[in-house]
C-alpha cells in the first residue's frame, strides 16, 4: 500500500467529511431539520447512504447521524516515520468520503444547484427528471445530468445483463487535449462502455471539452455527464449501489453484499484524467471498496497487490509515455489497459466504414441541420427485408448498391432507398427471418452518423454530412450487415448478401415483395398461440444481476424487458445451445385458465434455485412470474376499483396505488413473487393471454397515458376482442387521476366493467 | 502581464477550483488563472496597472480562500501514543476472514 495514496486519501476524507458538516449544520440552521431532502426519481433515498447503512434519509435532520458514522470511519493520517499498512485506514476513509460527497449533494439539492446548471447544453436522451418539475435544479437554460434515475437505471439493465454495455467507466477530471478527450470517449462508446464525466483539472472539465467538440452528450450516446466537480462523482457510486439494490435483490444495509455485488458483477472503472488532488485520492479510495480499480493518466504512485479489487487497485499510465502516434492510438492503449485492469470481456465485431462503430451510437440523432441526405420519413420511402434463400443463390460477402448513390442528391435531400439482405445457412429457419431482420435496426444505428428509426417498410433514415465528409456511403450499409450478422449470428447464418437499391423499378418490384413477405409472416405470427407450440423458453440472460429470477417466455407472452419474445428466445437457442434461453418442454397443462404446466413449474423451481415452487403464466394473483428489475412496466393490482393498474417505467407520476413507479419497483424486483404486482412487458398488455385467471384486459382500471398514445390502434383492436369498444376511453391515467378516490369517480361514471366483475380479493 | 503565484492551503479539491477561478477571472486585469488543488496554489497572469496583488489576495480571501493561511482540517489527530485512536472505537478489527467473503470468493462463488 502506497504511504503517499493513504496520507492524500485520508487527508482528503477528513477535508470533506469537515466541510459536508459545515454545510448540514448551515443548512440546518437555514432550512430547518425536517426540511425534505432526496435525489429525484430514486426509490433509494440516498443510495450510497441507504445501500451502505439501511438508513432512509428523507430530511435534512437524518443526515447528520450519517456524518456522525463518517466521522468515525476517519483516521489520523500517516505517520511520517512508522510506515504500516494503510490499506484498511484509507478505505475507511473513502467510504466516509463518499457519504460526505453524498450529504455535499444532498444539500445541494435541497438549495437548487443540483443538477449542476451548463447553460446552452442541450442533453441527448430522455432527462425529464431533472426537469423544474422534478428535479429542482435551473433546467430551463441547460444542466448537466445529476444523478441517473432508477426509470433509466432500469431500462439500461437488460444491456448490462446482456453484455451489450459491459461496463462503466467513471472519469474524473480532464484530457491532455480536446482531441484527446474525443478519442478516449470514442474508444470507450466503441465497446459500449457507459461513461460518467466528473471533475475539472483547472476549471476544466471532459464535459466541457466534448462540449467544444460537438460530442453528443447524454443517456442516448451512453455519455452522462454528472458535474464538473469530483463531489458527483458520487452518482457513480449511487449508481453501483442501486444496481445492486435494483437487479440484485438486496436491501439497504447490506454493505458486504453490495460491494461483493459489484466487485463480481458491475464491471466498472475510474479514469482519473489530469493532475490527481486529495479529494480524487479519497474518492478512489471510497470506489476500490466496490472492487473498481482506478487508473490515471499521470504519475501516480500504484497499488498493485490485488483483493479489494480483481486485479490492480491503482495503476498509472502517463499519457506522454503510451506508445502511440496519434492521440487515437494512445487513447486505444488507455481504454485497453483500463479494461485489462477490470477484467472486462469484449468482444467487438470490427465493422469495417469510415466512421465510429458501436451501439453506444445507436440513440443518436441526426437533426435536420447536419444531414446530407435522408430515406424515409415523410417525403421519401425506405424499407428493409431480410429473407432466407438457398445456399447457392447467396454469394458471402456480395454486397451490391443498385442504382445511383446520394451524391446527386443536394444537401439535405432525400431518396427512395431498399435494404434487402439474403442469409443462406443450415440451420437457419423461416421463422427467423423477422427476428434477424429487426437486427438491422440496431446494427445500422451503431454507426456514427446515421439514425435509423422504424422498421419494414417505415424505416426512416439520415445519414449526417459528418459522416459522409468523412467518406460513409450506401455501400457501407452493407459493409455493416455483413459484419454483424456474421459476428453475431455467425452460428445460424453462413452466407450473407446485401443489395442496396436506388433504381426505382427494382425498388418498386422489390418494395412489393417485401410487403407480401410482412403480410405472410403477420398471419403467421398472429396464428401463434401458447397452445400451438409445445415449447416455451427459459431466459435467465437476468440472473448475472437477480440471481434467482426466471421469466418463461411463451409466444403470448414476451418477456418483462420486452426485447425478448418467443421467437428471439428459439433464435438465441439456436445460436447459443447452451445459453440463457433454453427449451422448457410444456409437459401437462395442469390449468389451462391460471397457466399451470408441469414442465413450466420444474423449470421454474430448479431455474430459481428453489425459491420458487410455482408459476402461473397467466394470473398475477396467484403465483405470478417473477421479475428482475428490466420491466417495460408494472402491473398492480388496486383493491377498492377491483381491477388493477398498468404503470409504464417511462412514467414518473404518482398513481392510484400511491407510489411512483420507482417505488413500486422495489416490490416487483429482485426475484421475488408477490401476488398483486408483476413486472411485465408492454406488448403482453395486447395479448389474449393477458391474465385471463383474474379477468383479462377488462381488469386494467389505470394505465399511464404513454401506452394509449404509444399503443393507440393495438389496444383499440383488443378493446373490440373484449366486446367493449369504449373500453380504452373507461380506463383513467395519470392525467385523469392519481389518487383512489378519482379512480372510483372516474370508473363509476364511465361505468368500467371492472366495478361489477367478481371480487378479486 | 506579471505573474504571481499564491499558496492557498484550503484548495484541496476542485470544487473549490471552480470558486477560485471564477471569483478571480471576475477581476478586472487578471488575464490567466491556473489553479491547482493538488498543489494548493494559484498561478496568476495580471496587468499591474489595472489590479494589484493586494486585490487578488483579497478577492480571494473574501471568496473563502484565504493566501496562506488556514490548512485541510484533520478531524482526526494521532495520539501521542503514536496509536490511531479508530482501532480502539471501531473496536470490531479482527484478522479472522468471515465466512461471506470465503463463500464469495473464488471461481465458484455465488455473487
Amino acid at each position: 500500500m502506497s504511504r503517499y495514496i493513504a496520507t492524500r486519501a485520508i487527508r482528503g476524507a477528513n477535508a470533506i467529511v469537515a466541510e459536508a458538516d459545515g454545510l448540514l449544520n448551515k443548512a440546518i440552521a437555514e432550512k430547518g431539520g425536517d426540511f425534505p431532502v432526496a435525489f429525484p426519481n430514486t426509490a433509494y433515498y440516498l443510495p450510497v447512504m441507504y445501500g451502505m447503512l439501511g438508513a432512509e434519509v428523507s430530511t435534512l435532520g437524518q443526515i447528520e447521524p450519517i456524518l456522525e458514522h463518517a466521522k468515525n470511519l476517519l483516521h489520523p493520517l500517516p505517520d511520517e516515520q512508522l510506515w504500516t499498512p494503510y490499506l484498511g485506514e484509507t478505505l475507511d476513509c473513502g467510504m466516509s468520503t463518499l457519504l460526505a460527497a453524498e450529504a455535499i449533494e444532498a444539500i445541494r439539492f435541497v438549495y437548487g444547484e443540483q443538477p449542476e446548471p451548463y447553460p446552452g447544453l442541450e442533453l441527448a436522451g430522455a432527462t425529464s427528471f431533472t426537469s423544474p418539475d422534478n428535479g429542482g435544479g435551473p433546467a430551463a437554460d441547460g444542466h448537466l445530468n445529476g444523478p441517473i434515475d432508477d426509470i433509466q437505471l432500469r431500462s439500461w439493465g437488460i444491456q448490462l445483463v446482456d453484455g451489450r454495455m459491459p461496463g462503466f467507466a467513471a472519469i474524473i477530471g480532464a484530457a491532455h487535449s480536446n482531441k484527446a478527450a474525443v478519442a478516449i470517449i470514442r474508444e470507450l462508446q466503441k465497446r459500449n462502455i457507459l461513461t460518467f464525466l466528473t471533475g475539472n483539472v483547472n476549471g476544466r472539465s471532459i464535459i466541457d471539452q466534448l462540449v467544444e467538440e460537438g460530442v453528443e452528450i447524454g443517456y442516448d450516446t451512453y455519455i452522462v455527464p454528472f458535474g464538473r466537480d469530483t463531489i458527483s462523482a458520487i452518482y457513480a457510486a449511487g449508481f453501483a449501489t442501486r444496481s445492486a439494490l435494483t437487479f440484485g435483490g438486496m436491501k439497504g444495509g447490506q454493505w458486504r453484499e453490495i460491494l461483493l455485488y459489484n466487485k463480481f458483477r458491475v464491471f466498472a472503472f475510474g479514469l482519473a484524467l489530469g493532475e490527481v488532488d486529495d479529494l480524487k485520492y479519497a474518492t478512489a479510495a471510497g470506489v476500490l471498496s466496490y472492487g473498481f480499480p482506478v487508473i490515471a493518466d499521470t504519475i501516480i504512485p500504484e497499488i498493485l497487490p490485488t483483493g479489494v479489487t480483481r486485479y490492480e487497485h491503482v495503476i498509472s499510465m502517463p499519457w506522454n509515455e503510451i506508445e502511440g502516434k496519434t492521440e487515437e492510438e494512445k487513447a486505444a492503449k488507455l481504454v485497453q489497459k483500463c479494461i485489462e485492469v477490470r477484467g472486462v470481456k469484449i468482444q467487438i465485431t470490427e465493422v469495417p466504414i469510415p466512421v465510429p462503430y458501436g451501439s453506444a451510437f445507436e440513440g443518436e440523432v441526426v437533426r435536420r441541420a447536419d444531414m446530407r441526405v435522408e430515406f424515409g420519413g415523410k417525403n421519401s420511402r425506405a424499407f428493409e427485408y431480410l429473407l432466407m434463400a438457398d445456399k447457392d443463390e447467396v454469394e458471402d460477402g456480395k454486397i451490391e448498391l443498385i442504382g445511383p448513390g446520394f451524391e446527386e442528391i443536394e444537401e439535405g435531400g432525400y431518396m427512395n432507398m431498399g435494404i434487402v439482405v439474403e442469409v443462406a445457412g443450415r440451420k437457419m429457419e423461416k421463422d427467423f427471418e423477422p427476428v434477424l431482420e429487426r437486427q438491422i435496426h440496431y446494427f445500422v444505428n451503431g454507426a456514427s452518423g446515421i439514425q435509423h428509426i422504424g422498421q419494414r417498410d417505415i424505416a426512416w433514415i439520415r445519414i449526417s454530412k459528418t459522416a459522409v465528409e468523412k467518406g460513409l456511403t450506401l455501400k457501407h450499409f452493407g459493409d455493416i450487415l455483413y459484419a454483424r450478422f456474421h459476428g453475431d449470428f455467425g452460428t445460424i447464418v453462413d452466407k450473407v448478401q446485401v443489395k442496396i437499391i436506388t433504381e426505382p423499378d427494382l425498388y418498386a418490384e422489390w418494395l412489393e415483395k417485401a410487403r407480401a413477405a410482412y403480410d405472410e409472416r403477420n398471419v403467421r405470427i398472429g396464428a401463434m398461440t401458447d397452445e400451438s407450440v409445445e415449447e416455451f423458453y427459459s431466459c435467465t440472460l437476468c440472473q448475472s444481476f437477480a440471481p434467482d429470477h426466471v421469466c418463461v417466455v411463451s409466444p403470448q407472452r414476451l418477456g418483462l424487458c420486452g426485447a425478448y419474445n418467443w421467437l428471439d428466445c428459439k433464435a438465441s437457442f439456436q445460436i447459443n445451445p447452451t445459453g440463457p434461453n433454453q427449451p422448457i418442454r410444456k409437459g401437462q397443462c395442469l390449468d389451462p385458465v391460471k397457466g399451470y404446466f408441469v414442465g413450466v413449474n420444474d423449470y421454474a423451481k430448479s431455474g430459481s434455485h428453489g425459491s420458487v415452487e410455482m408459476v402461473a403464466m397467466y394470473s398475477i394473483m396467484e403465483n405470478p412470474m417473477t421479475a428482475c428489475g428490466c420491466f417495460e412496466c408494472i402491473m398492480m393490482v388496486i383493491p377498492e376499483a377491483n381491477g388493477f393498474m398498468i404503470v409504464s417505467r417511462e412514467d414518473t407520476s404518482m398513481t392510484p396505488a400511491g407510489m411512483t413507479f420507482s417505488t413500486l419497483a422495489g416490490m416487483a424486483g429482485g426475484g421475488l413473487q408477490t401476488p398483486g404486482v408483476m413486472g411485465i412487458g408492454k406488448f403482453y398488455i395486447i395479448s389474449p393471454k393477458f391474465i385471463p385467471a383474474d379477468g383479462g384486459f377488462k381488469r386494467v382500471v389505470w394505465m399511464s397515458s404513454i401506452f394509449k398514445e404509444q399503443m393507440a390502434e393495438q389496444l383499440k383492436q383488443v378493446a373490440e376482442r373484449e366486446g367493449d369498444p369504449d373500453l380504452i376511453d373507461k380506463i383513467a391515467d395519470e392525467r385523469i387521476c392519481t389518487d383512489v378516490e378519482g379512480l372510483l369517480k372516474h370508473l363509476q361514471e364511465k361505468g368500467h366493467p371492472a366495478l361489477t366483475m367478481e371480487s378479486l380479493l | 502581464m506579471e505573474k504571481l503565484i499564491l499558496e492557498v492551503p484550503s484548495m484541496y479539491a476542485d470544487h473549490h477550483v471552480l470558486t477560485v477561478r471564477d471569483a478571480l477571472t471576475d477581476l478586472k486585469g487578471v488575464d490567466e488563472v491556473y489553479a491547482s488543488s493538488t498543489w494548493k496554489q494559484v498561478l496568476i497572469s495580471y496587468d499591474p496597472a489595472k489590479v494589484k496583488p493586494k486585490a487578488i489576495e483579497k478577492t480571494l480571501a473574501d471568496a473563502g480562500y484565504p493566501v496562506g493561511e488556514g490548512e485541510t482540517p484533520i478531524l482526526v489527530k494521532a495520539s501521542a501514543i503514536k496509536r490511531d485512536p479508530k482501532w480502539e472505537t471501531l473496536g470490531v478489527r479482527t484478522t479472522k476472514t468471515n465466512q461471506i467473503d470465503i463463500d464469495m470468493s473464488g471461481e465458484h462463488r455465488r455473487y
